[in-house]
Parts: structure tokens; sequence; C-alpha cells
């Protein structure tokens, strides 16, 4: 019997191999599967076999009704896939939704918002229109500073003004509550500029505000670096250089690393290793007096940071007016 | 401000690499923006006397110079106006190559050989321009080269970016200060010392302010019979490195004074001043007055006017005047060093549009107490250099007395604000380096630094002289748990997220427009610039479309016709009066023009059109689950034809539809376009932020097809709402699954194919259920509409 169910096996996998299509291969499965199939017929002798025997020959039966079955469904998918076979070119191009992309500065604002929002700052907004004293008067800044001129500032009355920094929301923020206060107010300004490749008479900044008690220049320090860090990589470098602003003191600039050459010299930064990105620096007392905050209680940091500019060092762009062609072939780059 | 590298070894020891320094200065608040090298070597340039001039025969304008050289006399084509004969000049002889690119060869000039070039300062790299060629002293020795006999020696110019608060630092004494503290090295200031006669000054000129608090103080020394030439070479070259040019003797020490020491002073001819006395007080409205550049001035009441008894001789602290300049022939002086307040220079400065290197200083603050020493000092560089006998004394005014301030030296509040640990001696030994001494806990700040008042301002110095890379950045921080959410601002982005996920194109556009011109295509108010850059950025735009109109123009024109673009950003309303701010909104605005899909293979080969412009709408509002929006005929500026408006909530949030043909003539574009605008805040009031789980029907639906003919114009919207009307909550939705107009239809009819869909949340729906219902629409669309089924 043994020998007799190894000959079916044979017998099978040799015929199948000559089936052609699925009516063949119905006419396989019915002579080897069927009521009155061959394996059928092993089956009924079941009973006359040595009952010391007959568990091995029916495990064998058995094994052989799967092997069968599966050989069968296999070849049915074969022929069942050929059959639908129209060719096609699989080399032509799909059918592409629209592809768009946001624009290179919201990707870069994008950026700094999510990086600052998980270190704790909310965004906070403000008019783009605003007064003399929002915009100067109660940043520090006097009466007679060259930055009210006329050929700088872009004015609609004697009082009311085309923002020239995102500064003027810190005082909004301020004047609305009480410390602690951990904003950034990203948005459009306006200077008197005409245009060229590094000029545009509108920009983006980023102003960024930290008032607590205790907050000192180690903090300003350490958010700057780690916004540096995240912005640019593990190992950009960061400098800070004293400076002068009306509503901070002390005041600073800060400087990254050249992004291309980090910090090796090259072209871009004309060999110096360093980018300057902004100015920052601890709030001025007279400012914490403008809106009611006790400077004897209260330190605090600001910052600021143009986008269009750190977009410009991210990706090489040497002419900020592209930003506001919208040349699509410009957009679709980024 | 350039600086001298050579000129500040004058006051402290220096043998730092100049590019170093300028590091080293950035570091502490003086930002270098470049080091320019000054080598003054000219091979083959040498010192000629000029022997003899003649006309070239061939050119008008050319003369013909014979020139002695020390060994050799050349023949020179010479073109400059200025040559003379027995002048000594720089000459460039054949081999030489001049900084300006020029190799000098053997060469006829129109027909004439001529050996060599007679140099301006331009040629030679030393000035910006020259009016001719450079005329050296007559003692200049012959034959030697040029740089050796002008003995130069390479310099180094720092260009210096002064901030505004730091009028001390306009000098190279106060830089010298600066760079000293750097290196720890002691600063050495001139000592001037020069004999006095009698009789003293007192006694020939007397000075009345009028003005004290726009002028504080006027000291005024006479020296008499000084000679007026030409300075020595050394002054000369030390004015020319940092970018003045020599004048005279006179006006150059009052020059080098002002670039030493940062106190401007002014020279006048005594001679020329009548009444022996100086008066100073501030202008009557419109007076005129004559500045030494011979330009006329009419004065603002207010400007302090430096007078003698009978007219005023100059615009105090801003320029002189030309009727008592001094001259050639000037024999004696009146040295003026005053201090006038910087509010006073800065209005009269601005108004007069005069930025003079003395407003420049006056306006920021000079020493009010170191008047009398920079006198001091120029007096006796005058003595030195143009001779003269200096009366005694100096008749110095000083009605308002400035005196030097205190500030407590608060270390601990200083600690807190640098996030330092550096106990009060420390922090006094730093400020000691700067001049600031300390004495019982008082810092006692000179007048020269006006900008130190408060305990804040001393933190500035001690952090940049400490070092601010030596203050370490904080580990940790202590922040709030409650942090506000700026929902609005998430909102946006999520806009944006949307808008690009439909293939749409993020653009920024100008907020600044033309003024004129958008209100004749608005119909609307402009909010106006007062002093515009140009008349296309006049006013603050009122609308997005019109940005995006220009965005499709710029691209149409360079061969993109298939755009879909959108712009997040703010309009500005006139508020009517100008006083006010005008009312800013946040919109969203979208233009689409030309292909559906780009022209591949797939292509249906068909434009953009309403139904693409209404389903990205729809799309849109479906994203942000504003539900059952209504859609109304809408008409404006941009839009008309193909347009509607989009209520929600009775709110409505904006419009869209086809851009109506005079805006596309304006802006030159063919292809139909397609926008819409949207108010973002009003969008944003209407979300709803709660969604409640609705359970998902259990039993199956029936779904039921039906089409009628009816009128063209009737519109589908009128159908449904029938339809709707005519049965209950068991029809859940209705689809036009085909619009079909032609053959088989009537003239000015077409058929109308809806699918319906019935279900029940409670049961499987009987046939019977469905049928009553399917009638009851067809009766209703026959009654109203004259429907037949098809």
């Amino acid at each position: 019997m043994k020998e007799n169910i190894e000959q079916l096996r044979e017998a099978f996998l040799t015929e199948i191999q000559t089936v052609k299509n699925l009516q063949e291969l119905d006419a396989l499965r019915v002579k080897y599967l069927g009521r009155k199939g061959q394996l059928q017929a092993y089956f009924k002798q079941l009973g006359q076999v040595d009952p010391a025997d007959r568990p091995q020959i029916g495990r064998l039966l058995n094994e052989l009704k799967q092997l069968f079955e599966r050989t069968i469904a296999e070849y049915k998918s074969r022929f069942r896939e050929e059959d639908t076979g129209e060719w096609i070119d699989l080399t032509l191009p799909g059918r592409k939704p629209p592809v768009a992309r946001k624009h290179p500065l919201t990707q870069v604002l994008d950026e700094i918002k999510s990086i600052f929002q998980s270190l704790g700052f909310t965004i906070a907004d403000g008019p783009e229109v605003e007064t003399d004293y929002y915009n100067f008067e109660a940043l520090n800044i006097p009466k007679l500073h060259p930055a009210r001129d006329m050929q700088d500032t872009l004015y609609v009355t004697e009082d009311i003004l085309l923002r020239t920094h995102t500064s003027p929301v810190q005082i909004r923020v301020m004047e609305s509550q009480p410390p602690p206060v951990r904003i950034i107010a990203p948005g459009r300004v306006y200077r008197r500029d005409t245009p060229d490749a590094s000029h545009s008479p509108f920009f983006h900044q980023v102003e960024g505000l930290c008032v607590d008690q205790g907050i000192s220049f180690a903090d300003l320090k350490a958010v700057i670096s780690e916004f540096a860090r995240r912005m640019f990589g593990e190992d950009i470098q960061v400098r800070f250089r004293p400076s002068f602003f009306p509503f901070t003191e002390p005041s600073l600039e800060y400087d990254f690393n050249c992004v291309f050459c980090r910090g090796k010299g090259c072209r871009v930064c004309k060999q110096t290793g360093w980018m300057e990105i902004s100015g920052a620096g601890m709030v001025d007392p007279n400012v914490f007096k403008a809106v009611g905050y006790d400077p004897e209680i209260y330190t605090g940091y600001a910052f600021g940071m143009g986008v269009d500019r750190i977009a410009m060092l991210k990706f090489a762009i040497d002419d900020i007016r592209l930003f506001f062609e919208n040349d699509m072939r410009f957009l679709r780059q980024f | 401000m350039k600086v001298s590298y050579n000129w500040l070894k004058d006051y402290v020891d220096l043998d730092v690499d100049p590019y170093l320094l300028a590091e080293k200065l950035s570091l502490i608040g003086f930002e270098v923006e470049e080091v320019i090298e000054r080598r003054l070597d000219f091979p083959h340039v040498v010192v000629g006397k000029v022997l003899q001039v003649t006309r070239h025969p061939n050119a008008d304008k050319l003369s013909l110079c014979q020139v002695d050289v020390g060994d050799a006399r050349l023949q020179i084509v010479c073109g400059a106006p200025n040559v003379e004969e027995g002048q000594r000049v720089p000459v460039a002889r054949v081999g030489a190559e001049l900084p300006i690119g020029l190799k000098i060869k053997r060469a006829k000039i129109r027909g004439v050989e001529s050996e060599g070039m007679i140099c301006s300062e331009q040629e030679l790299g030393l000035a910006e321009s020259s009016d001719g060629i450079w005329v050296l002293p007559d003692d200049t020795p012959l034959g030697k080269p040029l740089a050796e006999a002008l003995e130069f020696e390479t310099d180094f110019i720092l260009d210096i970016g002064v901030t505004p608060n730091r009028p001390d630092a306009l000098g190279h004494i106060g830089i010298a200060r600066e760079v000293a503290a750097i290196l720890n090295r002691p600063l050495r200031k001139p000592r001037p010392e020069f004999p006095e006669v009698q009789p003293s000054a007192e006694e020939v000129v007397g000075v009345e302010i009028q003005s004290p608090d726009s002028c504080p103080r006027y000291a005024a020394r006479v020296i008499r019979n000084v000679t007026v030439g030409p300075s020595p070479l050394w002054l000369v070259r030390r004015l020319e490195a940092v970018g003045m040019r020599a004048i005279n003797n006179v006006v150059d020490v009052t020059n080098y004074v002002m670039l030493e020491t940062g106190q401007p002073l002014h020279a006048f001819d005594l001679d020329l001043l009548e009444g022996g006395k100086i008066v100073v007080r501030e202008s009557r409205q419109g007076e005129k007055f004559v500045t030494l550049d011979e330009k006329e001035h009419t004065l603002q009441e207010g400007t302090v006017l430096i007078c003698d008894a009978q007219k005023p001789v100059a615009i105090g602290g801003i320029m002189g005047g030309l009727n008592s300049e001094v001259r050639s022939q000037t024999r004696n002086i009146l040295l003026e060093s005053a201090y006038f307040s910087p509010e006073s220079i800065q209005r009269s400065a601005r108004y007069l549009g005069i930025k003079s290197e003395a407003s420049q200083r006056f306006e920021k603050g000079t020493d009010p107490n170191g008047v009398r020493y920079a006198q001091d000092r120029a007096t006796q560089l005058l003595v030195q250099l143009a001779g003269g006998e200096v009366l005694q004394g100096a008749v110095d005014a000083y009605p308002r007395r400035i005196f030097p301030v205190k500030i407590p030296l608060k270390h601990q509040q200083i600690n807190t604000l640098l996030g330092t640990r550096l106990s009060a001696e420390e922090m006094a030994r730093i400020l000691e380096r700067i001049e600031l001494k300390v004495e019982d806990g008082q810092v006692m700040v000179p007048t020269f630094r006006p900008d130190l008042t408060r305990v804040a301002d001393l933190a500035e110095e001690v952090a940049r002289l400490y070092g601010l890379e030596n203050i370490p950045a904080a580990p940790v921080t202590r922040m709030p748990y409650r942090v506000a959410v700026n929902r609005f601002d998430a909102f946006l982005d999520r806009v944006r997220d949307v808008m690009v996920g439909f293939g749409v194109q993020e653009v920024l556009t100008n907020s600044m427009i033309n003024a004129q011109r958008w209100s004749e295509l608005t119909g609307e108010p402009v909010y106006p610039i007062l002093n515009p850059i140009s008349q296309d950025m006049s006013g603050l735009r009122n609308n997005l479309v019109l940005s995006l109109m220009g965005v499709i123009q710029w691209n149409v024109n360079r061969q993109i016709r298939d755009l879909r673009i959108f712009e997040i950003n703010r309009v500005f309303y006139h508020p009517g009066d100008l006083n006010r701010q005008p009312r800013e909104e946040i919109h969203l605005a979208f233009a689409l023009t030309g292909n559906r899909e780009p022209e591949l293979w797939y292509s249906s080969r068909q434009l953009i059109d309403f139904y693409d412009v209404k389903g990205l709408i729809e799309a849109w509002l479906d994203k942000f689950s504003l539900d059952k929006p209504e859609f109304i005929y809408y008409d404006n500026f941009a839009v008309g034809k193909e347009a509607l408006a989009v209520r929600v909530k009775g709110q409505q949030i904006g419009f869209f539809g086809r851009v109506k043909q005079a805006i596309q003539d304006f802006f030159d574009v063919e292809t139909p376009i397609y926008v819409g605008e949207f108010d973002l805040k009003r969008v944003f009031e209407l979300l709803t932020e709660e969604k409640q789980y609705r359970p998902i029907p259990r039993f199956p639906w029936v779904d039921r097809d039906l089409a009628v003919v009816v009128d063209e114009t009737i519109e589908v919207a009128e159908l449904i709402r029938e339809i709707r009307n005519a049965t209950d909550a068991l029809l859940q939705d209705v689809f036009v699954f085909d619009i079909y107009r032609g053959k088989q239809i009537e003239a000015g009819k077409k058929s109308v194919a809806f699918r319906f869909i019935f279900q029940s949340p409670e049961r499987t729906l009987t046939e019977e259920e469905v049928n009553q219902r399917m009638d009851a629409i067809l009766k209703r669309l026959r009654d109203k509409f004259q429907a037949k089924l098809r």
C-alpha cells in the first residue's frame, strides 16, 4: 500500500506539469480528488489495512490529499493571473496627484516655532500697523533716534507706522499679563529699504521674550545655543558679542558657525567662520517700567531673529527677492 | 569710525596682530567691520622735480614735462592741469606697476615719447579721487623711492562700527582705553604743555552763553601770530589713513585732536570776529546763515548759534561759518572747545540735513569735562606746527556744570542678571580697567561715559570685559506647567497643511501695493503710506486675490501656466480716520488656472473650471467639519459671473468664483482664473471642538435611482431642496450622478439623474416604505418643476 501511495504521488506531480489551462486543471482535480477519484479509492481500502499499519497509512493519505489541494490551488492562481493578461507598459508615469509645498519661509518658521514651543514658548501676535508708542516709545527708543527717521520707517501718520520689528508684541503681551512670560512673536515687519539682493522692504522676524524671577544672561545663552543646535545641528557653535539696543541692557549680538564650512572659513562667511544672526539682551529696566513690571523683582531676556536670513543660510539663497517673486521654479525646490 | 593701528601705538603698547586685535575688539563690543591693510610701498615710484613744462605738439590738453628723478632726466607726457615747473612729484618709472593696475611702459603718446608717469594720489591708491597730480612738499628728497622719502610704514585701518551709546570711542584714545583693558596694559594719554604769554585770553575776548541748556559749556583760547600753511607729512598721513583730507595746519590740528580725543574743535579767524566777543544763543525762526561749504541755510527756532558781537559765525556743534573761516592769511585764532546738549544737536542736524564729523559726535554726547583737555592738546600742536603765542588761560564759560555720576556696585544684582558668581572685588578690578573707580561700594562714572547710569549698565561693562564666552550657559530652566496655547496659530498651520495636501502651492507676497491702482480696482479706499518707497508700494492691501493675480501674471509670463496657489496673510481695512490703526484680518486666498491635470498621457485635456474651485472649497470645509455650507450668488470687484459667497451657520466666511474679464485683462492673462478669499478668524470661530460619536448604522441601506427631465435653468439645489421636503429622515443622502443634455432630450431641457440612499437606524427598510417615498419625490418634482420621468 505504501508503495502505491508513493506511485500516486509521483504520477500526480508529473501529470500536473502537463496541464495548460483551468479546464485541464479541473479535469485533473476530478481525477485525483473527485468523489470517484484515485485518492478516494485508497481511503476506501483503508478498512482492509492491517490495524497496526492503519494510523500510519491514514496519515500518509491525508498528507497526500493536502499536497494535491495545495498544488492545484497554486496552479489555479497562476492560470487566473495569466488569464487577465493584458500587457501594460510599466514605464509610463503614474497618475500623480498634484504636489505642492509650503513656502520656504513658512517651512523655516514652522521649524523655529516648533523648537521654541517645545522649550515652553507660546506664540504671540500683534498688529502690523502699530503706534509710535508700542514700536518705539515703550521700547526705550528715544524720540530723536535715527530708526524713527522718515528715511528708515514707513509711516501712516506721525503716530502710526508699519512696525519695524516684532518687539511691540513684547509690550502688548507684558501689558496684558503678569510674569512669568515666555513667548515668541513671529511676523512680518517693514523697513524703508529699496529692494536689492540683501534688502526687502518687508521681511519676517521672530522675537522671543522670557521674563520671570531670576532669569539671567546664562539662560539667554542656553536658549540661543539650544536653538542653534536643533536648527543647524549638534556641532554648531554660538558666539555672543556685546552690542547696543535701547530695549536691552546688556545687549549683544549672536553669531552661529558658518553652516556651510562649519567654522573653517569659506566664501559665504567671508573666511570668518561665523555668520551674524541677530541681536538679543537682557530686558532694559525702562521697558519693564513702561509695562508696570518691577525691575527689582523680575529680570528677563529678549532675542530676535530674521526668518528670511535663516532661510537664506539654510538653503544657500543669495537673493532675498526670490522669496517674494513666487516663481514656481523656485518654490518647487523646497 | 576708522582707527589706525599705528596711531593707537601712541597710547598703548601694541604688539598683537592687528587681525587678532580686531577680533578681540569685536568680542568686547566694538565690531570691526573690516581691517584694511595700508601697505605703502611703490616699487619704481620715485620723487621727481618738474624742470620744464611745454605744450604737447599734437594735443591741447597734454603737457610735455622734463622731470629730474635724481639719476636721470625723463621726458614725460602729462595730462594733469595742475602740473607746474618746480614741483616735487611722484614719478612712476618704466617697470612700475600702480595699485590701480596700470603697468608703466615706455610709450609714444600722440607721437611723443613718454618715459614714465607723474602720479596722482588716486593712481597710487591713496585716495578715492584726485583733482590732479600729487604735489609733494618742496623739501621731499629728490630721486628717493617715494615710500622711503615719505617715511611710509605699513598700517592697518580698523573700520569699527561704534554703537551709538559709546561716543567716548569716537576717538583714538577712547579705543586705546578699550585696547588697554583687553591687554591689561596702561593707557598713555598725551600731556599737553606749551608756554603762555600775557595778556590773558580773558582780556582779549569774552564768552557769553545765553542758552545754557543747549550749550552748557563753551571755552575759548586765543593764539596769536600763527602761520597758516600745509601740515607736516606725518599729520597729513594720519588724517588720510582714517579717511580725512588735509586742508591746512590749523584746520588739520583741530581735526586731528577730534580724531584723537573725540572732542570736536573749531578755529575762528579772530580778526573776522567783531567786538572781541563770543555770544552763544539760539536762532530765531527764519534766520539765514552761510556755512563754510558755501551753502545758505534757513534756520528754525532754537538752533545753537555761535555769534560775535554782531553776527552769527557758526552753527554750534554742526558747522562753522564762511564769514569767519581760517584761511591762508589768518594770523590770529580763537580756538573753540565746547559741550552742546546732544538733543539740541540731534534736532538741528536732522532738520538741516548736515551730518558732520562734529555733529555726529556732539549728538551722541561728548565729554563736558574733556573740553579743556582737547583744547590744550590742540593748542600744543598749533604752537608746534603753526608757531604763534598762546594768550594765558582760556575763557571758560560753564554755567551748567555736569558732574560724574555714582552708581552703587550691587554685585549680587549683577550676578543675578548675568548668571555669574563674581565677588564685589573681582567686579571692581574689571571696572577699573576702563577707568571706572570704585570707592566704598560706589562706582564713579567719568563724564566721558554718559551711557552708564544704572546697575544694569554696569552689568554690561562687567559682562563684556569678563567675557561673554566665560559665562556658562544655564543647564536647566524653571518653566511654568501652565503654558498658553495659541489655537488660532495652530489652526493657520492646519489650513496650510490642508491646502498643500490638496496640491495647492503656498506663496508669500508683498503687503504693500499701488494704493491708487488698487483703490480703482477694488472701489474701496486703501490704507495709505505717508512716505512710501515707491508708487507701487504706497498703501497696504485690502485683499489677497489681486496679489495672487500678480503671482499668476509673473509665472504665466515665464511659461508656467498651470497654477494652483494660495496665500495666508493679513489684509488691512481703512478705518475712515487715519489716526486710527486699520482693522487687520487674516485671510486665506487661492487662485487656480490652467490645465486640470498636467498634459500627460492620462490627462483629460481640460481647463480648470468653476467646479474645480467649488470642489476645493467643499473639500476644505469638509476637512474642518464645517457642515451644511450655504452658497449664495455673489458679486464683487474680482468675481461676478460664476461666483458664490459661502455661509456657515449664518455667517459669511468668504467668496470664490471666476475672475472678471476686466481684472483678467488688467493682469493680461488669457486663461480663465478662479479665485477665492476667506476670513480665517471667522472660520476659526465657527469650528466645533467637540465631536460626539454617532453609532454606525447596523441595518443595510437601500439605493434607488431616478432621472427626470426639467428646464435647463432649474437649479439642482432647488430640486434637492424639494426632494428633501417631500421625504423624511429616512432619506439619508441624495447625489446627482449624471447630467445629460443632447439628442434624446428636448432643447432647453436637461436630464438630471439622482441616486437616493434610504436608511433607518432601527430596522431594515421594507420595499413598500421606500416606494412610498420615491413616489412622493416624483410627484413633488412633477408638481413643482413639471419634471418628466426619463
